[in-house]
């Protein structure tokens, strides 16, 4: 009986309240979030400047720590990075005419014009990305679709993206299952082109196949669970609505943005 | 009466959308793993689009570029075209394309076209008007090396040729899928219809 | 009015040269609990598929015949509404996850999140739940990483936390070991004491004769028998009919055949022990 009293004790305190990670980052409303971190993403992409650019991107990495994801972030977009300006880098130099000559490797010349497009490519890429990569980082597709769902966003499309994330995760086991199991039947899996290219269709087609089949019985199953019955839904996670302050800080965002904006159709800005 | 059937339908679509996006992914990953230079993404939204229509085809798509664009932002800018190839994949699948060996062709060169060509134009875009990222760029950057070839020209075929190698192998793949499709599922999908009544000696109790 | 009856019902899959079920008529009262036996492919499953309204609406083909649920004709019933009076749990433990929950206490409370109940209430009700089917220490675990067995649990659970009034179940044991599926029989049986009234399709023959009040045995198609567990089970005639006999039915029939008279052909062994006990106080 004490154990009943526990349980339901416990599991009121969990969910009668707002659901929180005590951190200020990861805690803001997450389409407070999403709508100031795209800002800052767009303002670094319209600010021509390397400096201030490098500035935001660092502004990034803070964040992240602010946000104790320092460490997920920072693989991810700093690995996108590098991979972005080492690959525009080489294309760069191979495409942008220069005379301003840096070096040069075995008479390929590396000019300073090839590098600064690279450079500024780089970081019109770095610091979109960057705002996206943070911000999923931050927030848990499900608050998001939380979120959306609370502004009148359908379940059903709340349904779609995180089945599909699900989804993503169990066919992915599957296929590495199926593939190891051709290998043993002796499904060539290696060797030219053609013989890869073949080896794909015993793998995708009885993955697709099988889930094919296992969509009947999911709507079953989740017809079953009043899916599809019109009523208002409860939530039994919930997350605060932003509160005052938290959506200051978005109108500020924005109207730097705006203010940007502004000024480069002005021409005051590069 | 026909109206709740039609709610049906769409009921049973629905589960199958977060698969095709799956498949999608898987693709990718396969393609990866088998060391094979496709992108191998768009079987999924090919297959939904052929076998459930115009709309759960363009989610496909949609979801797919979305759900990629969370560890690959620049991702996002590519959806349209993902969206496109949903589209007109259940636009061929309604007038039989994918059951012929010559029309499939057609169909490789159509999706290449306008995978390739949208892509060359978004990447042109997003790239402030150079070449983009490889894979397009290992064909594209020393095809204006060589030729000296106008920039964009050389980035078009770059992306056509990708593009049309990927999609050749993402279409043959499909529709070995759709000829495996047991009937009874089929009779469940909207465009299913189309891959039963092929069969001659199938008598019609329905 | 009948709670649930089926008049005449012919039906035939989209693309079948055979009716998967022929000429059925048959009637479930409320608070009763019906076993559903007979031989694989005997239409135990689409018999389910009909009362549910998944047939014709979902599998398409042809019905014939008067469907009455609720004392509304099945035809007119909407599909979601009907959804929230009946509840349905099937064999595959593993298509009964929905996939967008990440935790298994989150994963039952789905349904009722559907319906709108209030959170207190919700809440109470899943601790509730959990405790009876001694799932507690899988709360807070992933439901998309549990075994099968653990799954079959959970997606049952997930069911019976909505509360239906009647109750649809086709095999949910069949991936448990025998404790496994004795405590999700005691569980059917609390619920039929509570009012509902329970469908079940089971092989497990020795406990439906423990626990149902009426079996329905299927057969190409075709009710074979139907009525009273005790009459149904206790016919040596049944299998013929691909469908089995419980042990303490067996033991009885071969008592018979040996010229043993009984009072009775016992279905449990409970029965079976009380029986012979008689006979042989004689």
């Amino acid at each position: 009986m004490e154990k009943q009293v526990n349980l339901n004790d416990f599991y009121r305190k969990k969910y009668m309240t707002y659901q929180k990670k005590e951190n200020f980052v990861q805690d803001l409303n997450p389409l407070v979030k999403l709508n100031i971190l795209l800002a800052i993403g767009i303002i670094c992409v319209l600010l021509t400047d390397f400096k201030w650019r490098l500035a935001i991107c660092a502004l990034y990495y803070v964040i992240a720590f602010a946000g104790k994801k320092f460490r997920s972030f920072g693989l991810l977009f700093t690995g996108l990075a590098i991979s972005f300006l080492a690959f525009l880098s080489v294309i760069r130099q191979l495409s942008v005419e220069g005379s301003h000559v840096l070096f040069s490797i075995f008479g390929w010349k590396w000019t300073m014009e090839g590098w600064e497009s690279a450079l500024d490519m780089t970081m019109t890429l770095c610091g979109f990305s960057g705002a996206v990569i943070l911000f999923f980082t931050l927030t848990e597709m499900r608050d998001l679709m939380y979120a959306l769902e609370k502004k009148g966003v359908s379940h059903v499309t709340s349904y779609v993206i995180l089945a599909s994330m699900q989804t993503i995760t169990d066919l992915k086991k599957t296929s590495q299952t199926i593939m190891d199991s051709q290998r043993a039947r002796g499904v060539e899996t290696e060797g030219n082109l053609l013989v890869r290219v073949k080896a794909l269709v015993p793998v995708i087609s009885p993955l697709f196949l099988s889930a094919l089949t296992s969509a009947e019985e999911k709507a079953i199953s989740m017809d079953a669970r009043a899916f599809s019955v019109k009523r208002d839904h409860t939530f039994l996670r919930e997350l605060q609505p932003a509160p005052i302050y938290e959506v200051i800080l978005a109108v500020i965002v924005d109207l730097c943005l705006i203010a940007l904006i502004g000024m480069k159709i002005t021409g005051r800005l590069g | 009466m026909t109206k709740p059937k039609k709610q049906k339908m769409d009921k049973m679509v629905l589960f199958l959308i977060p698969i095709g996006v799956a498949i999608n992914f898987v693709g990718g990953q396969i393609a990866g793993n088998l060391g094979l230079p496709v992108y191998l993404d768009s079987i999924g939204t090919m297959a939904i689009g052929a076998l459930c229509g115009v709309f759960p085809g363009a989610a496909v798509g949609l979801v797919s570029n979305l759900l990629n664009a969370v560890t690959y932002p620049p991702n996002v800018f590519y959806a349209p075209i993902s969206i496109l190839i949903g589209i007109i994949s259940a636009l061929l699948s309604n007038k039989d394309y994918f059951k012929k060996v010559g029309k499939i062709i057609a169909i490789i060169a159509i999706f290449g076209l306008i995978g390739g060509g949208m892509s060359a134009v978004i990447t042109w875009i997003i790239y402030g008007f150079e070449f983009g990222v490889p894979p397009t760029s290992y064909i594209s950057v020393p095809l204006y090396k060589a030729l000296g070839l106008n920039k964009f020209l050389c980035e078009f075929i770059g992306s056509f040729c990708i593009d049309a190698f990927d999609k050749a192998i993402s279409v043959i793949i499909m529709v070995g899928i759709l000829k495996a499709i047991p009937k009874r599922t089929l009779t469940k999908l909207p465009l299913g219809e189309i891959y039963i009544k092929e069969d001659p000696d199938e008598d019609d109790d329905v | 009015m009948a709670y649930i009856e089926l008049k005449n019902v012919t039906y035939r899959y989209p693309l079948s040269k055979e009716n998967a079920l022929e000429d059925v008529n048959c009637k479930f009262e409320k608070g009763k609990f019906y076993g559903i036996i007979g031989e694989n492919g005997g239409g135990k499953t689409t018999l389910c598929n009909v009362i549910r309204g998944l047939i014709p609406q979902f599998y398409k083909g042809k019905l014939d015949g008067e469907v009455e649920i609720l004392g509304e004709e099945l035809r007119d019933w909407d599909t979601a509404e009907l959804s929230a009076k009946i509840g349905y749990v099937f064999q595959n433990p593993f298509t009964q996850i929905s996939g967008v929950k990440e935790t298994v206490f989150e994963e039952i409370a789905m349904g009722m999140e559907n319906m709108g109940v209030p959170k207190e209430e919700m809440i109470d009700k899943v601790v509730e739940i959990c405790k009876i089917l001694k799932i507690e220490e899988l709360m807070e675990k992933n439901p998309n990483e549990l075994s099968g067995g653990q799954r079959q649990r959970v997606a049952f659970a997930s069911i019976i936390a909505m509360d239906t009034e009647i109750l649809v179940i086709d095999e949910p044991t069949s991936q448990l070991d025998p404790q496994g599926t004795q405590d999700i029989f005691e569980i059917i049986s609390m619920l039929k004491k509570a009012g509902k009234t329970i469908l079940l399709v089971e092989h497990k023959i020795d406990l439906i004769a423990e626990y149902c009040d009426e079996v329905i045995v299927m057969e190409k198609g075709k009710i074979a028998f139907s009525g009273a567990v005790k009459s149904v089970l206790a016919n040596p005639e049944l299998e013929k009919h691909g469908a089995m006999i419980p042990q303490a039915a067996k033991v009885g029939h071969e008592l018979r055949k040996n010229h043993i008279e009984l009072s009775g052909i016992p279905i449990t062994i409970q029965d079976a022990v009380k029986t012979i006990k008689d006979r042989m106080g004689d």
